[in-house]
């Protein structure tokens, strides 16, 4: 695992998506150490996908035990492992996926780690937190300047964060321009790779932003999953569970407070979303966590355009949205 | 169990999804993500359906399938590990094809919906046929790389898959693979028939040695391609003439030095002798194997794949590929013969050197041998993060049909990044069917243009009816009154003869209607024929419109109306939903609700762009049926 050459077995393993990302990407994907905390059903999508492109090691924390509920989108645990620890009990499945990872688990509650254990990671992906561990592990990471992910499924909707740090440099393949005496036959496809560089803003700065500022237009194009992740929040610290049926008038309550504190019209989010504002639902931890994923793997690899800085999914319109929110 | 308490569905989506009936077609990339899905969510009744079997180049992102699995079939290892996920599912798995017969109307009438994860258009099309016939609704996927592509078809709602047909696979006139190649693809091409010459089936369309009826060889006033050849340099006359190249090769027992020779020395100084051909053009310049310095070898070491090697690797490459292919045909037996695959190191170690050393001789800039596999094998790069995005748009696609809102059903677009109006996942409102589509019609029809002298009527079976036209076993008769049979789909009842005459002989002339029916498709079609003489190089026929006039017309009226109502029905929402995706930026970006009639035309215009973009990126993953 330490030698920098690609092996023959790892070019076959790995065939199809050096391909697409190249052989560079490919031996810093294999040196990187990945965090996930939290292994619900957002959670456990991201661990496979990162499992399978190859990277170094992935540490599993979670300090729960799997309770039914996470059968409904948990890839990585079976129906045996309920009342055992939800890290534990994904460890042999997301070592299936791939034997070059190293995994690790922590059963440890995060809140009870120092900085020091998350200096070893160059990624954390945060799912199933609050606000409050958000803005704290978001802290941690620009100090350590470690890339952060946080995100979060609720029934239909999800979203996730990012946070690469202040300026974040990174690669991106674009035509080559044509000289004017290449013959014609030149015209395939090259390439040059040139180098570009972004800025990220911190949660805390992102939760700054005054929605009403925003245009007409950018409004429009705006997503109100936004709002539904501080109806869920609010929801879950009044009630200690998420909704489900027969939650409508509590939910709708919540979301005039919620919209109204940010100064948005109550008919940005139509009411539909009560009945689907819900626990994890697979399929939609499988978009976010896709989308999410594929976004560690550009942050490890440095290549290509970085979602800048949220990106949003909403189930009953079937959209996904990236937006930038900051202040 | 899993499923029964869900509290991410409302209680009455629950049952359904329970009480469900699934059938997935397809258990590779986007396969595997979603039976993971389908199981999680609830779904407990689920047929899958996969011919193939598991490959090592799988494992980055199939999941469900390990190392240890390598070489089993895909649908069974992939039921198995679902349930170990889920044991209280019921999932019938079928190692086998969905083209076989016993999957008909009455098997696909049983399934409340029908979830596509194909990765070839052959396949697509007869579901989606089987689909229109047992009027089941199918969610249609697909995904290459960063991008997907997730659509809803439900007969007479909205287009089937076929409304907006697939381009062909492009191909190259045969001149320029065997006389005048300018790119390295022409090469790979050349390289790829010639391992059939000489090693597997051969084919008279797949030709390697040069093309003396080239029309530009052609000198304008004797009209023959190789008259100074002829008379000034009768030496460099193909070795062989009469023979085959693989009886030419067998009698030197595949001598590698030459065959190396003949290929790259004799065959480019004949070339060189038709001098029409290099007026405008750079000559190619032959190369012997004596030229090279290389050794005749058994075996080379290849240090990196992904380095452009130089010709005496090349050459070396060359010998000891040739060396290992010979025993390979060896062990097959007498008149036994190799099938080109791109995982085989030798066909693929042959491919590379021989289109690398013919690109040398063209001056053409030669390639690694991993990026001569890409684009030999017609790799499509396939990652699992993707696949997982298509898969859960499908399960969304498919809750939704569930909750009987097909309305709130959408054409989703997987995107690489946002588009001016911020969106990653694009959703388009389903258009409604093609009024003229030649599947999914009432009465479909078709009108070709061919010549009937020449054209006979296995080609009309095989090139047009099964080929062109997707069917799998055509019965065609003549619509002249006396409904004389054409061609029967049981094989005992064509006479062999009457097969190889020309349409002509059987009164097919311009303007004569056929009717082709395929009992196992449940599909019918009146076939209008245009005789007409001249088709070019390599074209035997031309589909000429999917419709006639009249039909396009209403169906540019259907449309706009359509397009009226879904804007008054969005008046709210406004035009967010019903935007044309922005993939990789080579797509027109409009806005498809500022569709009136006078544009109508155009705008169809940019959807079938929009769709032939949309099917080359969903010509993908997991492998069913692969008919190529």
């Amino acid at each position: 695992m330490t030698s920098d050459a690609i092996s023959k077995e790892e070019l076959d393993q790995y065939d199809r998506q050096i391909r697409l990302w190249g052989i560079d990407a490919q031996k810093r994907l294999r040196k990187a150490n990945v965090l996930i905390i939290g292994l619900g059903g957002l959670g456990s999508e991201v661990v496979k996908n990162i499992v399978l492109t190859g990277v170094n090691s992935i540490t599993l924390l979670d300090w729960r035990n799997v309770v039914q509920e996470d059968l409904n989108s948990q890839l990585l645990i079976t129906p045996d492992c309920v009342d055992q620890n939800i890290a534990e009990s994904s460890r042999n499945r997301a070592q299936e996926l791939n034997p070059n990872v190293q995994i690790c688990v922590d059963s440890d509650h995060v809140t009870r780690k120092d900085e020091k254990f998350f200096q070893q990671f160059d990624v954390i992906c945060l799912t199933l937190s609050d606000e409050k561990l958000r803005l704290k592990m978001n802290t941690i990471c620009r100090l350590k300047n470690i890339k952060f992910f946080s995100g979060d499924v609720f029934g239909f909707f999800g979203y996730f964060f990012t946070d690469l740090g202040n300026i974040y440099e990174y690669v991106v393949e674009v035509p080559a321009k044509k000289t004017d005496h290449e013959p014609e036959k030149a015209k395939v496809d090259k390439t040059v790779t040139v180098k570009r560089v972004t800025e990220f803003c911190t949660y805390a700065d992102a939760m700054e932003e005054d929605w009403t500022k925003r245009s007409r237009k950018s409004l429009k194009n705006s997503s109100s999953v936004f709002f539904i992740i501080q109806i869920y929040d609010e929801f879950k610290r009044n009630f200690n569970r998420p909704p489900q049926d027969g939650d409508k008038d509590a939910l709708l309550e919540i979301k005039r407070k919620v919209l109204s504190r940010n100064g948005m019209k109550e008919s940005f989010l139509s009411d539909d979303f009560v009945d689907f504002c819900r626990s994890a639902l697979s399929p939609v931890c499988a978009i976010v966590g896709g989308v999410l994923g594929q976004e560690m793997i550009k942050a490890i690899s440095g290549k290509d355009q970085p979602h800048n800085n949220f990106f949003f999914y909403d189930g009953l319109k079937h959209l996904g949205v990236v937006d930038k929110i900051s202040p | 169990m899993a499923g029964l308490c869900n509290n991410a569905l409302p209680e009455t989506l629950k049952k359904v999804v329970q009480e469900a009936k699934l059938f997935v077609v397809g258990a590779g990339g986007i396969g595997c993500e979603l039976l993971k899905n389908l199981a999680l969510t609830g779904f407990r009744n689920i047929d899958v359906i996969d011919l193939d079997t598991i490959d090592v180049s799988n494992l980055n992102r199939q999941f469900l399938f390990q190392k240890k699995h390598v070489g089993l079939p895909k649908a069974q290892v992939a039921r198995e590990s679902v349930l170990r996920l889920c044991p209280s599912a019921n999932i019938v798995s079928r190692h086998d094809s969905v083209f076989n017969p016993e999957y008909n109307m009455q098997f696909f009438k049983q399934f409340d919906l029908v979830l596509n994860a194909l990765d070839n258009t052959a396949a697509r099309n007869h579901v989606n046929r089987m689909c229109l016939a047992a009027d089941v609704p199918l969610v249609e996927s697909g995904s290459a790389g960063y991008l997907g592509q997730v659509t809803v078809i439900k007969k007479g709602l909205s287009e089937c898959y076929e409304c907006n047909p697939a381009p062909r696979r492009k191909t190259y006139p045969g001149c320029t693979i065997r006389n005048t190649p300018t790119e390295l693809i022409h090469c790979i091409v050349w390289a790829k028939y010639l391992f059939n010459q000489l090693f597997g089936e051969e084919d008279a369309d797949q030709d390697v040695s040069p093309d003396t009826q080239d029309p530009e060889a052609r000198d304008p006033e004797s009209g023959d391609g190789v008259n100074n050849a002829e008379s000034s340099s009768l030496k460099h006359k193909p070795i062989i003439q009469r023979k085959s190249t693989r009886e030419w090769a067998q009698d030197y027992d595949y001598d590698a030095t030459m065959i190396f020779n003949k290929l790259f020395d004799s065959d480019i100084n004949y070339l060189l002798s038709m001098d029409k051909l290099w007026k405008k053009r750079k000559p190619p310049v032959p190369l012997s194997w004596q030229q090279t310095n290389a050794d005749n070898v058994e075996s080379v070491a290849i240090s990196d794949i992904q380095d452009v090697l130089s010709v005496k690797q090349n050459a070396e490459l060359f010998s000891a590929s040739v060396a290992s292919l010979k025993k390979q045909l060896k062990g097959e037996g007498d008149g036994g013969m190799l099938v080109w695959d791109k995982d085989d190191t030798a066909a693929m170690h042959f491919t590379s050197a021989a289109a690398s050393i013919r690109a040398k001789i063209f001056d053409i800039e030669q390639k690694s041998i991993f990026e001569v596999k890409s684009m030999a094998g017609n790799i499509i790069p396939a990652i699992a993060t993707t696949n997982a995005v298509v898969a859960g748009i499908i399960v969304m696609q498919a809750l939704c049909i569930l909750r009987k809102k097909l309305d709130e059903c959408r054409s989703v677009f997987v995107c690489k990044a946002a588009n001016a109006t911020k969106k990653l996942l694009v959703p388009c409102l389903l258009d409604p069917p093609k009024p003229g589509c030649y599947v999914c019609a009432e009465k479909p029809e078709i009108t070709i243009k061919l010549d009937a002298s020449k054209l006979s009527v296995i080609e009309l079976r095989d090139k047009i009816m099964k080929s062109a036209l997707g069917m799998l076993a055509p019965d065609v008769e003549l619509l002249d009154g006396r409904a004389t049979i054409l061609i029967s789909s049981e094989e005992e009842d064509n006479d062999e003869e009457n097969l190889k005459k020309p349409l002509s002989e059987f009164g097919i002339r311009h303007g004569t209607r056929l009717r082709a029916d395929d009992f196992l498709q449940n599909y019918d079609i009146i076939v209008n024929i245009l005789h007409e003489t001249g088709f070019p190089d390599d074209s035997i026929f031309e589909i000429v419109s999917k419709t006639d006039l009249a039909l396009d017309k209403i169906a540019s009226e259907n449309k706009s109306a359509n397009k009226a109502q879904n804007d008054v029905k969005n008046e709210d929402e406004d035009v967010e939903i019903v935007e044309e995706p922005d993939i990789s930026c080579t797509v027109d970006r409009k806005r498809k609700h500022s569709s009136t009639t006078s544009n109508s035309t155009e705008n169809n215009e940019g959807k079938r762009r929009k769709m032939s973009n949309g099917a080359e990126q969903i010509d993908v993953d997991c492998d069913v049926v692969v008919l190529d």
